[in-house]
C-alpha cells in the first residue's frame, strides 16, 4: 500500500505544472533565503497567501519547495557575506567565511549545498518511519497528555531558544498562550479580551501573527546603515568537493539524525539543529582547534544538521498537529487552509498526506540542489541588491500576505501590532519561538485542560495516574529544575561526598 | 553587554508585571460573568497564564536587580534612553516605522490599493535614500504593477 501511495505521490510531484510550482517555489525559497533579513518562517508565510488558489497539492509542493530553498539558500549569505541569510545558517558563517577568504567560496557553497540535500534527504527517511510510530503514540493521548504536551512544548522551547535566561523564553510562551485566549473560547463559546469587536471575537488568525512576529522586525532592523562586504565567488573543482563529502560521511549523517531529533522537539528550529550539529562535529573533531579558520566539516555539520531539521519538524505536525519549528508552523497553518487534517488521525483519513509530503521533500531537496549551484555564480548579484529598496517591497508583500487569509483589513493591523510587539520582544531580548508557539497550542491547552477537569469534576489527581502524562510531568519538572541549576548543585554535593 | 541585558530585564520584567496583573484581574471578571464552576470556566486557563506570568516576571525582576539593585538599574535605564534617542539610526527606524503605520492605517483605507503602495514605497525608499528619484520611481511603478498583475490578474487573489 504504501508503495502505491509513493508512486501516486511521485506521479502527483512530476505532473508538468506541479513541477514548474516545485521549481519556482524553491528558486524563490532559495532567493528569500539567501538575503538578510528574509527568514523561511517569513518566506512560507508570505508564499501561503499566493497558494490560496492553487489546488491542494501544488500548494503543498509549494510550501515545502519554499521551505527546503529557504533554509538552504541562508548558507551563501553566511559565506559570501559573513551575515547568515536566516538563523538557521548562523553556524555556517562561522567557517564559510574564513573559506571564502581563503578563495574557496565556491568550493564552500557547493559543499554547503550538498549536505544541506543529503541532510534533507536522511531526513525524509526518518519522516517516513517515524511519523506512524509517533501517530500510533499519539492515539493513546486523551484530554491530559494533549494539554501536558503543550506546556512540555512551550517550556522546552523556551528552554532551548532563550540565550542564557530560559525565564525569558517561558514568558515570552505564556504569553503566545495567552494570546491564544483572545476570541470566542472553543468550549462555551464565551467572547475573552474582545472587547466588542466582532474581528476580535473570531479570534486572531495565525498568519498575520506570524508574519508579524518574524518579518517586521527584520524590516525595521534593515532601517539601520551598515557597511557590508560581499566577497566573490571562486570556481571550484567538482571532484574535490564530492572527495570532501565523501570524507565527511560520517558527520554528515551524525549532524541530519541530530538535526531530526532537534527538529521533532516542538517549536525548536532548524538554527539550534545548526548549531548542535556544528557543536557535536567539533567535539568529535581531532583538531577542534580548526574550527572557525574554514575547517570542511564545520559548514557540511551545520548545513546538513539545519536541513534535515526540516523533516523533524514536519513529523511533530503530521502525527500530533504540533510544529516543530517557527516555518514548521506557518506550514501547519497552510495545511489547515488548505482543508488537510494533521494529527493523530490523518493515517486514518488521509495515509496518502504522509507519502505526498515525503515525495515533495525529496524532490524539493534534489531541486534545491542543482538550482543552489546554478544560482552560486550570480549570488554576489543578488546579495548586492540594496535592502533600502528590498525592504518597503517586502512590507508590501507582508501587508499582503496578512490580507488574502481572511480578506479583511483588520488582519493587516493585526500583522502591525504583532510586528511591534515583535520587534520589541527581540529588542528585550526574548525569543519569538515559544512565543508563536504558545499562539498555536493555545486553543489546545485550554479545551484539552477544562475538557479533561469536566471528566474527573474538577480534580487534577487522574493527571497523575496515566504513564504518559507522569512521562511529561517528570519532564517539565526537570526542565524546569535543571534552569534553576538544580542538578549541577546536585551534582556538586555528590562529588564532594565522593571526595 | 550584562548590564545592558540587565537593564532591558528589568524595565520589561516591570511591563510583564503589569500584564500579568491586568490578565489575572480581567480572568476574575471572565469567571463573574461567565457564572460556571471555575474548573470549566472559560477564566480557568488565562487565570492560569495570568498567575505564571506574575510568577515569571518576579523571578526576572529579581535576578535583574542582582548586582546593583533597584537604583542602579533605574539610572541605567535612564541613561540608555537618552543615549538611543540621539542616535541617528533609531530615528530612521521610528520615521520609517511611522511611514508603515501611515500606510497600514491611513493610506490603505482612504485610497486604492495600488495608488497607496506606489505612495508608501516612493517615501520610504526616498527617506532611506534607496537610489536617486528617477531610480526610486522605475522601481515603485514596476513593483507596484507587477504585485497587482501577480496577485489580482494571474492568481485571482482579492487585494487590500
Amino acid at each position: 500500500m504504501a508503495l502505491t501511495y509513493l508512486a501516486q505521490a511521485l506521479g502527483n510531484v512530476l505532473m508538468p505544472l506541479n513541477l514548474g510550482v516545485l521549481i519556482i517555489s524553491t528558486f524563490a525559497g532559495l532567493i528569500m533565503g539567501m538575503l538578510p533579513g528574509l527568514s523561511a518562517t517569513m518566506a512560507v508565510a508570505l508564499l501561503t497567501g499566493l497558494t490560496y488558489s492553487l489546488s491542494p497539492t501544488s500548494a503543498i509542493i509549494s510550501l515545502i519547495g519554499v521551505y527546503v530553498g529557504s533554509i538552504s539558500g541562508g548558507c551563501q549569505a553566511a559565506v559570501l557575506l559573513n551575515i547568515p541569510g536566516t538563523p538557521a545558517s548562523a553556524a555556517t558563517a562561522l567557517d564559510g567565511f574564513p573559506l571564502a577568504n581563503q578563495g574557496k567560496g565556491g568550493l564552500a557553497i557547493f559543499l554547503c549545498t550538498a549536505s544541506s540535500c543529503l541532510g534533507t534527504l536522511v531526513s525524509v527517511l526518518c519522516v517516513l518511519t517515524l511519523t506512524p510510530l509517533l501517530t500510533k503514540l499519539s492515539l493513546q493521548f486523551g484530554s491530559w497528555e494533549f494539554f501536558l504536551l503543550s506546556i512540555f512544548g512551550v517550556i522546552i522551547c523556551g528552554n532551548l531558544t532563550s540565550k542564557g535566561s530560559a525565564v525569558k523564553g517561558w514568558i515570552s510562551g505564556v504569553i503566545g498562550l495567552l494570546i491564544a485566549q483572545v476570541g470566542l473560547d472553543q468550549i462555551d463559546a464565551f467572547p475573552r479580551f474582545s472587547y466588542g469587536n466582532v474581528n476580535i471575537m473570531a479570534g486572531l488568525a495565525l498568519i498575520p501573527i506570524m508574519i508579524g512576529l518574524f518579518g517586521f522586525p527584520e524590516i525595521i532592523k534593515a532601517f539601520k546603515k551598515t557597511e557590508e562586504h560581499i566577497l566573490t565567488y571562486s570556481p571550484y573543482k567538482f571532484k574535490e568537493g564530492l572527495a570532501i563529502l565523501k570524507k565527511h560521511i560520517v558527520a554528515i549523517i551524525r549532524s541530519s539524525f541530530i538535526g531530526v531529533g532537534v527538529g521533532i522537539i516542538p517549536g525548536v528550529g532548524e538554527d539550534v539543529g545548526g548549531w548542535l550539529s556544528y557543536w557535536a562535529t567539533k567535539s568529535n573533531s581531532k583538531h577542534p582547534e580548526n574550527f572557525g579558520k574554514g575547517e570542511y566539516a564545520g559548514i557540511i555539520s551545520a548545513e546538513s544538521g539545519n536541513n534535515s531539521c526540516i523533516g523533524g519538524a514536519i513529523i511533530p505536525i503530521l502525527s500530533l498537529a504540533v510544529p516543530g519549528s517557527a516555518p514548521a508552523a506557518v506550514l501547519l497553518a497552510a495545511f489547515m487552509m488548505h482543508g488537510y487534517r494533521p494529527g493523530p488521525l490523518l493515517m486514518n483519513e488521509s495515509p496518502e498526506f504522509l507519502y505526498q509530503v515525503v515525495v515533495d521533500l525529496a524532490l524539493a531537496a534534489i531541486v534545491m540542489f542543482l538550482l543552489a549551484l546554478v544560482i552560486a555564480k550570480f549570488s554576489v548579484r543578488i546579495l548586492g541588491v540594496k535592502k533600502e529598496i528590498l525592504m518597503p517591497i517586502i512590507y508590501v508583500l507582508c501587508v499582503v500576505g496578512s490580507f488574502v487569509i481572511n480578506h479583511i483589513t483588520f488582519d493587516v493591523k493585526v500583522m502591525f501590532f504583532f510586528g511591534l510587539a515583535g520587534f520589541f520582544l527581540a529588542w528585550a531580548e526574548y525569543p519569538a519561538a515559544p512565543f508563536l508557539l504558545g499562539v498555536i497550542l493555545g486553543s489546545m491547552t485550554d479545551s484539552n485542560l477544562r475538557r479533561a477537569l469536566t471528566i474527573s469534576n474538577g480534580s487534577f489527581m487522574p493527571m497523575f495516574t496515566r504513564p504518559i502524562s507522569l512521562i511529561f510531568i517528570f519532564a517539565i519538572i526537570c526542565l524546569i529544575l535543571s534552569q534553576f541549576g538544580v542538578f549541577r548543585k546536585l551534582k556538586k554535593k555528590m562529588s564532594a561526598k565522593a571526595a | 553587554m550584562e548590564n545592558e541585558r540587565k537593564q532591558f530585564d528589568f524595565l520589561s520584567s516591570i511591563i510583564m508585571f503589569a500584564l500579568s496583573v491586568y490578565v489575572i484581574l480581567a480572568g476574575i471578571g471572565i469567571y463573574h460573568k461567565a457564572g460556571k464552576l471555575f474548573y470549566v470556566s472559560p477564566a480557568l486557563v488565562p487565570t492560569m497564564l495570568g498567575f505564571m506570568l506574575c510568577l515569571l516576571s518576579v523571578i526576572l525582576f529579581l535576578s535583574s536587580i542582582q548586582d546593583g539593585g533597584i537604583s542602579v538599574r533605574i539610572a541605567e535605564v535612564k541613561s540608555y534612553f537618552s543615549g538611543i534617542l540621539k542616535d541617528k539610526n533609531t530615528m530612521r527606524m521610528l520615521i520609517g516605522v511611522l511611514l508603515m503605520a501611515l500606510y497600514t492605517f491611513v493610506l490603505l483605507d482612504l485610497l486604492p490599493f495600488w495608488l497607496s503602495t506606489f505612495l508608501f514605497m516612493l517615501l520610504l525608499m526616498f527617506f532611506l535614500d534607496a537610489g536617486s528619484l528617477t531610480k526610486i520611481l522605475v522601481i515603485t511603478v514596476l513593483c507596484s504593477a507587477l504585485i497587482v498583475l501577480l496577485f489580482q490578474v494571474c492568481f485571482r487573489v482579492p487585494l487590500p
